[in-house]
């Protein structure tokens, strides 16, 4: 069912039990559960099906720190959400990603993988995804890891037809809600802004917000700032911990036998991360390395010539025999979760009155050492086992801060509303739920405690399933 | 007071200061192993 304003949906005699702020894949892949267990839901979606201006103005905001994207363009503000422009890569977080880490501060997740995995063939389904490659041990430092590929799934798009035709979900189009509004403990109601400017009420018994990695924090904020701490008990960390995936250039290697190294797999790519006693033994975040075939060959053996002519020499007698090949190293890694990257709200207020967001983002010492071990485990991985020799970029090898004209992340927003053990610590339990409210969850990547280095929406969408079905458990005992 | 001899060297504690990255090096750990321009080279590498 598809309503166009909240005066429709109150006339319609539709009487969901969860409404669900957001429509991208975490909102989605939740509406889709709860249906399967007859369990009706409302979405609330403040765009229209595409992308409109006005409605992606409310994602201005500043950021303050390390050089970042412009935020009003790193979401989508409309149905599908950020899934209508996202890549589609796809893997889920390693065991030791949800392990409490020594040496690598505020790690550690209260639930384990073993707690997601049952969502695997399902979540699978929902992105269109072949089955997960399992990794190829290297050494005891690093292991070749996989990738899955969406083609990529536009949930807006894929899952359209679905929910207009669905009796158990509701979509409630052009209705960015505003506040939660808290009473007895619980969230009371909602304010929707509608088209006229006036806020209209929607009360409802579970709400789970899904607004993604920045939003989440944004409204939880500005609701708890408009009721006294009502809507967040134990606020100590709100908006903080909040996390990227940094990405830049490591280097390059000349690769002596290929290694498997082939231009028609998928984009010429291998990929390679440390082994989980590695992570513990390091004090370090963990790292995807992706060597990329293409990289400038002729540049690297001359260039090489001047610093080992008898090694490089003999490339020189092989070229044009296809023995060897040049490669691009880029890396992405794991950042320290670290309170002061963090949301703020600003003093500018959005049109629907929300003030827009304030992100203080720094990468730390800590980042920069874990880039740097990364880099060197590889290129000793190449030169010990004589694979390859690895050129290492400048700005690493003489110390220099991060390029500002780089990749700079991968457009992963994680934290704000971490997942904890307990309310010091976080904003949510193992079960996604607010610490001290009866009835607020929160789906999508804003309750990632860290972040591990692959691509998030894997994890969002696993976590949705398992939220769903918590929800079920939850409301069949009522 | 700020004498011309201060000013001199905070400004020679400012210039150095300025540097401090470039006397930062990428270590590296393995014996095996040495940074050539760069490169992450065997350390009997011709």
């Amino acid at each position: 069912m598809i309503f166009q304003d909240v005066a429709v949906f109150n006339s319609s005699g539709f009487s969901p039990q969860v409404g669900i702020i957001g429509s991208g894949p975490a909102g989605i892949s939740l509406a889709l559960h709860l249906e399967k267990h007859g369990i009706p839901s409302l979405i609330f979606e403040a765009g229209g099906y595409d992308y409109i201006p006005s409605v992606q103005d409310a994602y201005q905001g500043k950021v303050i720190g390390d050089p970042y994207f412009d935020l009003a363009g790193a979401r989508l503000r409309y149905f599908g959400g950020s899934s209508g422009h996202w890549a589609g890569w796809c893997r889920p977080l390693d065991e030791v990603d949800f392990e409490p880490r020594k040496g690598f501060k505020n790690s550690g997740w209260p639930i384990r993988k073993k707690d997601l995995d049952p969502y695997t063939q399902a979540t699978d389904a929902i992105l269109e995804l072949e089955p997960l490659q399992a990794d190829v041990p290297v050494n005891q430092h690093l292991r070749e890891v996989f990738l899955q590929f969406s083609p990529p799934v536009r949930f807006g798009q894929k899952y359209k037809k679905h929910i207009a035709d669905s009796n158990t979900i509701g979509l409630l189009m052009f209705s960015p809600v505003t506040e939660l509004v808290p009473g007895n403990g619980r969230i009371d109601h909602l304010l929707v802004h509608s088209s006229d400017g006036a806020a209209r009420k929607v009360t409802l018994p579970y709400y789970c917000l899904c607004t993604g990695g920045i939003e989440n924090s944004r409204l939880l904020l500005w609701s708890n700032l408009q009721h006294n701490g009502g809507v967040v008990p134990y606020p100590e960390t709100l908006g903080k911990y909040w996390m990227e995936h940094p990405i830049f250039g490591a280097g390059d290697a000349i690769i002596f036998n290929r290694f498997g190294m082939s231009t028609d797999s998928h984009w010429g790519m291998k990929y390679f991360a440390p082994t989980p006693e590695y992570l513990h033994t390091h004090n370090m975040g963990n790292f995807g390395l992706r060597l990329l075939s293409g990289g400038p060959l002729k540049a690297l053996i001359k260039d090489g010539l001047c610093i080992a002519p008898e090694l490089f020499g003999k490339l020189v007698e092989k070229s044009g025999r296809n023995l060897h090949c040049a490669t691009t190293l880029r890396i992405a890694w794991e950042q320290l979760p670290v309170s002061s990257n963090r949301i703020e709200l600003d003093t500018e207020k959005d049109k629907t009155g929300v003030p827009r967001t304030r992100l203080f983002w720094k990468k730390q010492p800590e980042d920069r050492h874990t880039v740097e071990t990364a880099i060197q485990e590889f290129g000793a991985y190449l030169a010990t086992t004589d694979l390859g020799r690895m050129k290492v970029v400048e700005w690493i090898v003489e110390g220099r801060d991060y390029p500002a004209d780089e990749e700079l992340a991968g457009f992963h927003h994680m934290g704000g509303t971490r997942m904890a053990a307990n309310s010091a610590e976080g904003i949510v339990d193992r079960d996604c739920k607010v610490f001290g409210m009866d009835n607020l969850y929160i789906g999508g990547s804003s309750v990632f405690p860290t972040g591990g280095h692959t691509n998030p929406t894997y994890s969002i969408v696993q976590l949705a399933l398992r939220l769903g079905d918590h929800l079920q458990q939850k409301i069949s005992r009522r | 007071m700020l004498t011309r001899r201060k000013f001199i060297l905070g400004m020679l504690a400012l210039a150095a200061a300025s540097q401090l990255p470039r006397l930062y090096h990428f270590i590296i750990f393995d014996k095996r192993l040495e940074l050539r321009s760069g490169w992450i080279m065997m350390k009997d590498d011709k």
